[in-house]
């Protein structure tokens, strides 16, 4: 059954690898998007210019629930059909996703400094961030540690549908325990966002941005490992 | 025979290899034991007495030991294959998922018993709401045991799998921690509601792991 | 002077940067696949 996936795959391959219309319109967006973030939008009444740290932290953190939720996907759709390429996006996402936490982990320590007076505080949201990274860093490891492809998958997929709990988690722990952290502005249960139109905008914006270049760096990296698998398979005929 | 059942026998055959061969659960409780104490040495017994401190030192102590019964619990089955022998039968995962961690749960429950009186004990304190405490311990040791359980059996076949458990279950223990923690100081401090909601947030955590581990075992297992 | 500039482009610095090495060494990955491993 993982034989004759594998002429495929590399087609697949080649076709994932020819979307550069993909990376130019990322690029194009985070151009937009930085002018925005940097000169168009406002500086907050109360934390300065500093505030503008908000456009690349916010989305950096929304993009790693969006990329560990599509390593949950992923992972519920190897469990149920063990086809290779739902394996090669999970693990895509995985490490994309292990990169946007541990970026928006610094990009929120260096907006915390200058505006909460502390690089760190152990409140929830913080907490439960650095903990989906370490997590999602297991997941990586325990592949690097696994050998054989099928149980190597396999193990994933079951992280990757546990861990996944942890997502919710993270943005529901600034409700569930009073804290220092912003309270939901955007995704408020009940009533709009609160917050100035144009930094509003800017920030949507800069979420699209974000959105595209993780769609492109899913689509590179699935692309290497679709290439990397049919490698692996052709080896064992 | 209902998956009831079937888990329940895999839970008693585990507690009956313990009660044959008692030197794992010795070495727990050595092991919590010996860890209270050394945490208590380091961080000094005026410290070690403040309610939210010394239910930390407690928990953290008993995290590890359940790591470490779990990997005792899978060892056993190692030794003699036995791990297939139950896999084949009918509903068989399931069941060797729900046994072992109601065995873990059992096992620390002993660990906890021991442990908790022997925090009491060093470090005189003073328990202002003991029924909370005893319900805040109890949720903690059925919490902790599914997703101690899952990961062992993950990191089964592979090396550094010592290393590897403690990596992929402590961060998601983490609510888990907190919430234990924060209800036990809270009980030892007297402040019934919020050991009340702690606790039930342990309730849910148990729950989500509990019935995420039974869903998600079968697949897992080959 | 801006205040604060200094965590600004901290910021924004290491997002670029470390959003660009991470492109380059799928890149470079990429190559080294195509190559036969």
């Amino acid at each position: 059954m993982i034989e004759t996936a594998i002429r495929p795959t590399r087609d697949r391959s080649r076709a994932l690898r020819a979307r550069p219309w993909l990376g130019a319109a990322s690029l194009a967006a985070s151009a937009v998007a930085l002018g925005m973030a940097l000169v168009w939008a406002p500086p907050d009444a109360v934390q300065g210019d500093v505030q503008r740290v908000m456009y690349v932290h916010v989305p950096s953190a929304w993009l790693a629930y969006l990329a560990f939720v599509v390593v949950f996907l992923a992972s519920a759709a190897w469990l149920w059909t063990k086809a290779p390429w739902t394996d090669a996006l999970a693990v895509a996402s995985a490490e994309i996703g292990v990169l946007f936490t541990g970026l928006a982990l610094v990009l929120g320590s260096i907006w915390a400094k200058p505006t909460w007076g502390v690089w760190w505080t152990w409140e929830p949201r913080l907490i439960t961030t650095a903990a989906m990274f370490v997590m999602y860093v297991g997941y990586l490891l325990t592949r690097g540690l696994s050998t054989d492809f099928e149980r190597r998958a396999t193990r994933a997929a079951v992280l990757g549908i546990v861990f996944v709990v942890d997502v919710p988690i993270v943005h529901l722990s600034v409700l569930w325990m009073n804290s220092l952290h912003q309270l939901p502005t955007v995704l408020r249960a009940g009533g709009g966002p609160a917050m100035d139109d144009r930094m509003l905008l800017t920030l949507v914006v800069s979420v699209v941005a974000g959105t595209l270049v993780y769609a492109w760096l899913l689509l590179e990296r699935t692309a290497l490992e679709l290439a990397r698998q049919a490698r692996i398979l052709e080896a064992r005929r | 025979m209902s998956a009831l059942r079937r888990a329940l026998l895999v839970a008693r055959r585990d507690l009956a290899a313990e009660r044959r061969q008692p030197d794992g659960l010795v070495a727990a409780l050595t092991f919590t034991v010996t860890l209270i104490f050394v945490e208590s040495l380091a961080v000094g017994p005026g410290e070690a007495r403040r309610p939210a401190i010394a239910a930390a030192l407690f928990w953290i102590a008993l995290l590890f030991a359940a790591i470490l019964g779990a990997t005792r619990s899978f060892e056993r089955e190692l030794e003699d294959d036995a791990i297939d022998a139950i896999v084949a039968l009918e509903g068989g995962r399931d069941a060797l998922f729900a046994g072992k961690a109601l065995a873990l749960a059992a096992s620390l429950a002993v660990v906890a018993l021991v442990g908790g009186l022997l925090s009491l004990v060093l470090l005189d304190l003073d328990v202002a709401l003991p029924l909370h405490l005893a319900l805040a311990l109890a949720l903690g040791v059925v919490a902790l045991p599914p997703v101690v359980v899952l990961d062992t059996l993950l990191a089964l076949r592979l090396r550094a799998r010592a290393l590897l458990v403690p990596i992929l279950a402590l961060p998601v223990l983490v609510p888990q921690l907190i919430a234990a923690t924060q209800g036990t100081a809270a009980a030892l401090a007297g402040d019934a509601g919020a050991s009340l909601g702690w606790s039930g947030l342990l309730v849910a955590f148990a729950l989500v792991y509990g019935v995420l581990g039974l869903t998600i075992v079968p697949a897992a297992i080959e | 002077m801006i205040e604060g500039l200094g965590f600004i482009v901290a910021a924004y610095a290491i997002t670029l940067v470390s959003l660009v090495a991470y492109a380059f060494s799928l890149r470079a990955r990429a190559r080294r696949e195509d190559k036969g491993h």
